[in-house]
């Protein structure tokens, strides 16, 4: 099945529909004239069989066809009418001079005046009128009556009168009406065409002009807006408008991408350049051994977290482009905290940070992606790590619906908290980690695929708390839970 | 030669410096940009190495603040992660002397602070002579009437300094700015010890000296003639 196509349909739609109005008209008009032109036939047969009716009289009682005598009658000026007469009471007919020897049918007696169309004996078309009449009795004849003590009884001798009117020439003329309306509603269709093309062209322009510019785009315009012109059509300004709208928003959406690149760059090449740096002074000079051996260390110590954050970021990447598969199981939240915790465990105790985790009263358990949700307690207790101060407490408390990571934070200020889940942001004063600056942003849309709500605030205590709490269709306390 | 490095990453920051150290430099070196701009406005450097993404004072601030203040022409090398050619154009408007884009090789670092400290003391060639002495700044050696002289990392920064201000009297407190660490101890006593050190090697002792002492003032390394 091909596509449907503007053009095509325009066309025929407009083309049928002129075609069937021209049709239609042409139908009526033809109609229209041959009723007016048959009609002044029918008048003339009901005029002249007016004129026959009373030339069938009584003439001292006795019936004569007195029509016979009349010249006008017998041989009308224009010679186009054929009549025949039968006397229902007799059988006897009569027929005017016209017929020759030849015979109309004999048409059913009608209980009134009655037009039909008919091929005369000669062959001819004709249109007829079949009357009942009754011998006419003139004044004379009545007083001829009255003198002689007569009665007529013109009811005992009826007449079928059958009167046609040759229309050879009102054929003719209809056939040359009827051809030159086909022909005229043919040509007419034929211009109207042309010129319903020609406008659909002309109309569907803008829409060519739009699609050469879209694909004449070089690849460094692709979500440029496109430049509307004020001799673009009101019909298509709504779609372009909506078109550009869609390209602000690939713009933007290819920007974020591309800042993200450029921030990922940007970060992963410092702690490059610390790697760089180590190997360099490692080789600047002969060394010993265990001095090789130390240097390598100090680099390896710079490769993991950058590993790590490379992950990090291609897991951030992947995240926002919807490639990651979720797979949902029930488990316990505090056993989800806990494994997670075994991870940081070292880390906390080798920077001095007191990890204070919530009892295992309540046991509360959570359907949920479960390697995202330790990547998410990950990073948060990561995060906690961070920028507690040695010696600094951290809190996890248990909450109805999730969990709270509440720490000192010293050097931390709120706006650093209101942009606390960007990329690339570092939070607080201390010296940068550029390993840092992807876990919150990942936490965040980590939250957002599996349903939590994530917020950070700072108390005047400079102590900053990060709450996760799982939405209601996701909550921990479903109606499984034991 | 005296150097200040304003890097916030530790182990990029503590590399740089051991390097630099190595080449007979004196490092100074800060994590954060308004410590930073401190030691650029209360120290007398030859060069400044300085990070863009930093805590409290980006570098771009602490470069508009230095260079905001008359009379501070002292070189400044921009280090940063940020390679567009805007980033280097902001860079260098702001008032920097070069660019590097991290990651960097250290030599290359070294070779751009020799290249923005010869252009401080108005000597193009990375070899400087003074008389009879022939000190090649790119590989750290010293040669008199072709004797290689071997130099402590001390002594040869003390003679790069008197040699890239030779004809100029140079105070004590000057060559302390230049060539020795804070934490160093002592007084200008140490100068002066070192003085007679590299005044032995050079050979000083056995007709008119090089360095000559002006008295009540500093030193002065010229040739003899002078």
């Amino acid at each position: 099945m091909s596509a449907p196509s503007i053009k095509r349909n325009l066309f025929l739609g407009t083309g049928l529909a002129t075609g069937v109005l021209i049709t239609l008209g042409s139908v009526l008009v033809f109609l229209s004239i041959e009723g007016l032109l048959r009609n002044a036939i029918e008048d003339k047969l009901i005029n002249h069989a007016n004129l026959i009716a009373v030339e069938i009289e009584f003439e001292e009682g006795k019936l004569i066809h007195d029509w016979k005598g009349a010249e006008e009658l017998t041989t009308p000026h224009d010679g186009d009418f054929y009549f025949q007469m039968w006397d229902l009471s007799t059988g006897h007919t009569e027929r005017s001079r016209s017929l020759g020897e030849d015979s109309l049918p004999r048409p059913p007696t009608p209980k009134k005046p009655q037009y039909s169309r008919l091929t005369l004996p000669n062959g001819e078309p004709a249109q007829g009128l079949t009357m009942t009449l009754l011998p006419h009795v003139d004044e004379d004849e009545l007083e001829w009556a009255a003198e002689h003590n007569f009665v007529h009884h013109p009811e005992a001798q009826p007449h079928l009168l059958f009167i046609c009117y040759d229309t050879r020439a009102l054929d003719r003329s209809l056939y040359r009406i009827r051809r030159t309306l086909i022909v005229g509603g043919l040509a007419t269709l034929l211009l109207l065409g042309i010129v319903i093309h020609l406008v659909i062209r002309r109309s569907l322009r803008p829409l060519q002009s739009l699609s050469t510019n879209l694909s004449s785009r070089s690849e460094g315009m692709i979500d440029q807006p496109i430049a509307i012109p004020t001799s673009l059509p009101i019909e298509l300004r709504p779609q372009t408008i909506a078109f550009n709208t869609l390209l602000q928003r690939i713009f933007e959406a290819r920007q974020r991408d591309r800042d993200f690149a450029l921030h990922a760059s940007h970060e992963l090449r410092t702690p490059l350049a610390g790697v760089q740096a180590t190997l360099e002074n490692a080789l600047a000079d002969e060394r010993s051994a265990s001095d090789y051996k130390n240097r390598i260390h100090q680099a390896l110590d710079l490769v993991i977290p950058l590993r790590d954050s490379v992950s990090r970021v291609l897991y951030l990447a992947r995240i926002q482009s919807g490639e990651t598969q979720l797979h949902f199981e029930r488990e316990s939240l505090l056993t989800v905290l806990h494994q997670t915790w075994l991870h940081h465990a070292d880390n906390a105790k080798r920077n001095a940070r007191h990890v204070v985790l919530p009892p295992a009263q309540a046991d509360p358990k959570v359907t949920t992606d479960l390697p995202l949700l330790r990547i998410l307690l990950s990073n948060l207790l990561d995060n906690a790590i961070r920028h507690s101060p040695p010696e600094g407490t951290i809190t996890i408390t248990l909450l109805p619906n999730g969990l709270r990571f509440t720490n000192d934070a010293p050097g931390i200020s709120q706006a650093d908290i209101d942009r606390a889940f960007e990329p690339f942001v570092q939070l607080g004063t201390s010296d940068r980690d550029p390993t840092s600056g992807i876990g919150l942003p990942l936490c965040r849309e980590i939250a957002k695929i599996l349903r939590i709500s994530l917020r950070a605030d700072i108390s005047d205590d400079e102590t900053v708390s990060f709450t996760l709490e799982f939405l209601p269709s996701q909550g921990p306390r479903d109606s499984a839970a034991p | 030669m005296r150097c200040l490095l304003v890097e916030d990453y530790p182990p990029l920051r503590e590399n740089i410096r051991e390097y630099l150290t190595t080449q007979h430099y004196v490092v100074d070196a800060s994590g954060t940009g308004d410590e930073g701009l401190w030691y650029a406005e209360n120290h007398h450097y030859d060069v400044i190495i300085l990070d863009i993404m930093l805590p409290n004072l980006n570098g771009i601030q602490v470069l508009q603040a230095l260079r905001a203040k008359q009379g501070n022409n002292v070189p400044v090398i921009v280090i940063s992660a940020k390679d567009t050619v805007n980033n280097r154009v902001e860079g260098l408007d702001a008032g920097a002397d070069d660019y590097l884009v991290k990651p960097f090789a250290l030599s290359e670092l070294a070779a751009r602070v020799r290249a923005l400290t010869r252009r401080r003391y108005g000597t193009l060639s990375p070899r400087i002579e003074v008389g009879p002495i022939e000190i090649n700044r790119t590989n750290k050696s010293v040669r008199r009437d072709d004797h290689t002289i071997q130099l402590t990392p001390r002594e040869y920064a003390l003679l790069e300094y008197l040699a890239l201000r030779s004809g100029e009297t140079v105070t004590r407190t000057e060559i302390w700015d230049h060539v020795y660490e804070d934490s160093t101890g002592g007084s200008s006593n140490n100068v002066d010890v070192y003085i007679g050190y590299l005044r032995k090697k050079l050979g000083d002792n056995d007709g008119e000296p090089l360095i000559q002492t002006v008295r009540g003032y500093g030193y002065r390394l010229g040739p003899p003639s002078e």
